[in-house]
């Protein structure tokens, strides 16, 4: 496994553990329907849907998706970690719009960069979305070991 | 493919069928069973697809593709992982009928304390079996 896809994925388990430690809390306190305290549902559905799914399947993907034959079989991985960095921005972003909203649009700047950092890795994985063993021939080979 | 990921995906599968009935309970004609709780059907049907369902079918291919372990076991300790999966699905079906009882029918609140305990538990123990496996096939 890719050293981006463990930390993808690590941070994908951390967060879930963080969201449903809130969704447990929210449940026993009165359950979801509860419609009293908005911020711990943004909090929850943040760091679920955002914070767990997303990185954890492109965690997986970065690390099962057909490689390109060469010295970058899993294509140019800087802009993965660009991504990550970005999605982290965003996402830390939207916990403190949550707990601390300034204005109305205090969570479209984080929201923003978070879908930045989906971009980057949307452009990282778009070209290993291909069947397997293709463009091996036409991929630059790696240097030949001394 | 290991017995527990079999588990995990069918009953992922399972969940799915299930949260798209309780949708199509939501969206039933008027005056049907008036006295059923939109409120926890909606949370009910919500859950069921993102725990029930995209949870336990990530959870099950997770543990039965992710790095094994070069010593045994090879996916690390299973037993854990039955107590994931029982937790997780008691935990769903207590609060689907722990919600419904409440919101509905003024019903206790401990089932809903008992499945919020159910659930992060079970979490807790997914985290500890995958993180082990989270490494490069190197290490």
């Amino acid at each position: 496994m890719p050293r981006l896809s463990t930390w993808l994925i690590r941070i994908a388990l951390v967060l879930l553990l963080l969201g449903a430690t809130i969704g447990a809390w929210r449940l026993a306190l009165g359950g979801l329907a509860d419609i009293t305290r908005p911020h711990l549902a943004a909090l929850h559905r943040l760091l679920l849907l955002d914070g767990w799914l997303i990185p954890f399947v492109i965690g997986t993907a970065h690390w099962m998706l057909p490689k390109h034959a060469g010295s970058r079989p899993r294509g140019d991985e800087r802009i993965g970690v660009v991504g990550l960095i970005l999605f982290l921005t965003g996402l830390i972003g939207g916990i403190v719009a949550i707990v601390n909203p300034t204005t109305t649009w205090s969570g479209a700047l984080p929201a923003g960069v978070r879908l930045l950092g989906y971009l980057c890795w949307l452009i990282m994985l778009w070209p290993r979305v291909k069947p397997f063993g293709l463009g091996r021939e036409t991929q630059p080979t790696s240097a030949p070991l001394p | 493919m290991p017995l527990l990921s079999r588990w995990l995906i069918k009953s992922g599968l399972a969940a799915l069928v299930l949260g798209l009935c309780l949708e199509l309970l939501l969206v039933r004609p008027g005056g049907l069973w008036p006295s059923l709780p939109d409120a926890a059907l909606h949370l009910g049907a919500v859950h069921l697809l993102t725990v029930g369902w995209l949870l336990q079918v990530m959870v099950g291919v997770a543990f039965w593709m992710f790095p094994r372990h070069p010593t045994t076991p090879p996916r690390g300790p299973t037993r854990l992982g039955w107590w994931a999966f029982g937790l997780l699905n008691g935990g769903l079906l207590l609060r689907l009928v722990g919600e419904s009882w409440w919101l509905g029918f003024g019903g206790p609140r401990w089932p809903l304390m008992l499945s919020a305990l159910a659930q992060l538990a079970a979490v807790g123990l997914i985290v500890m079996l995958l993180w082990p496996r989270v490494r490069s096939m190197s290490s």
